[in-house]
């Protein structure tokens, strides 16, 4: 009884060092190449190869950022240019979210740019017969644009399926989004 | 202990200065209001704001007012798919309005609304505008 239970226990304990080697060398696969690297160069002795591990990990570092990492800035003054209609929405949709920016008529107030276009697709007969839906579907995009600079700060795209209140989901995507870049800091 | 107690007095007082900068200006009673052409919906927007009894006065004249109403409404007219398979002759409406501060240029109120097989078609967003609108002025 008592070789039984050392038996299981040896055959528990190996189980358990077979797995704990599979995760190390899983960790091992699924760490970035940057990682190992700089792992390698922390054994390595010579400066060249850390220098090398260093500037590879920057050039990683820097594709990785956005194109554009400046944030806008809270209390803004932000111009909604015509799309159509859409505008309204989109208006609707930042006040409706609280977005701390100002929303002037005027273009040569604005310190930023909300530029866009939106499409609707109704629902067809086909849809209301096997779907049972006359909900559209909406998709807009918008980017928002620093007028002194001209470089596009935030962007974002929103495709909704079966939209239940049409462009004032899609605006209110929008605002929701937008709230999250506003740099609150 | 004291100073803790400040501290947390400190962080609850932040959210009540952090106000921006819409919220901040409401639209005053008995402003004067410029209703923008809308391709028909200013109309039915005239009509609500007058059934609702909002605390403005509307003027024709842009040049008089203190704040201009732009907006934009569309309607879906009930198909015959609608009309056969759902046995609905309503329309979907969805309209959408901004007020905007003529003289500081600021928009100040948005508002969108949806409303499928509308029962009373433009009539009934015009009246959820100008409830809503009531609500803004009111709230003051």
């Amino acid at each position: 009884m008592s070789k039984d239970r050392a038996l299981l226990a040896t055959f528990v304990f190996m189980l358990g060092s077979l797995a704990g080697v599979c995760q190390s060398t899983n960790g091992a696969q699924d760490k970035p190449p940057a990682e190992s690297d700089s792992a390698k160069s922390s054994d390595a002795a010579k400066p060249t190869q850390s220098e090398t591990t260093k500037s590879s990990a920057e050039t990683q570092k820097k594709a990785s950022q956005p194109v554009s990492s400046a944030k806008i800035p809270s209390g803004s003054k932000v111009y909604v240019a015509p799309m159509g209609g859409f505008e309204n929405y989109v208006i609707a949709g930042i006040l409706n979210k609280k977005v701390p920016i100002s929303i002037v008529a005027d273009r040569e107030k604005a310190e930023y740019e909300i530029r866009g276009s939106a499409e609707t697709e109704k629902a067809g007969w086909a849809k209301m017969l096997f779907l049972k839906s006359q909900n559209s579907n909406e998709q807009a995009s918008i980017n928002v644009q620093e007028i002194k600079t001209g470089t596009i700060v935030f962007a974002y795209s929103v495709n909704k399926i079966n939209s239940v209140h049409g462009k004032q989901s899609a605006g209110e995507a929008i605002g929701k989004h937008l709230n999250e870049a506003i740099g609150k800091d | 202990m004291k100073l803790s107690i400040f501290v947390l007095m400190a962080v609850l007082a932040i959210p009540v200065f952090a106000k921006d900068d819409n919220a901040a200006r409401k639209i005053p009673a008995h402003s004067k209001v410029f209703i923008a052409p809308m391709d028909g919906f200013e109309q039915d927007l005239k009509t609500a704001i007058e059934k609702k009894k909002l605390p403005v006065e509307i003027v024709s004249d842009r040049d008089k007012a203190d704040f201009e109403i732009t907006g934009t409404s569309e309607t879906d007219k009930a198909g015959k798919a609608k009309k056969i398979i759902r046995f609905d002759w309503h329309s979907n409406e969805q309209a959408s309005i901004t007020v905007t501060d003529i003289k500081a240029g600021t928009v100040v109120y948005a508002y969108s609304v949806n409303k499928q097989s509308s029962a009373h078609g433009k009539r009934s967003t015009a009246e959820a505008c100008a409830k809503h609108l009531k609500d803004q002025i009111e709230s003051k």
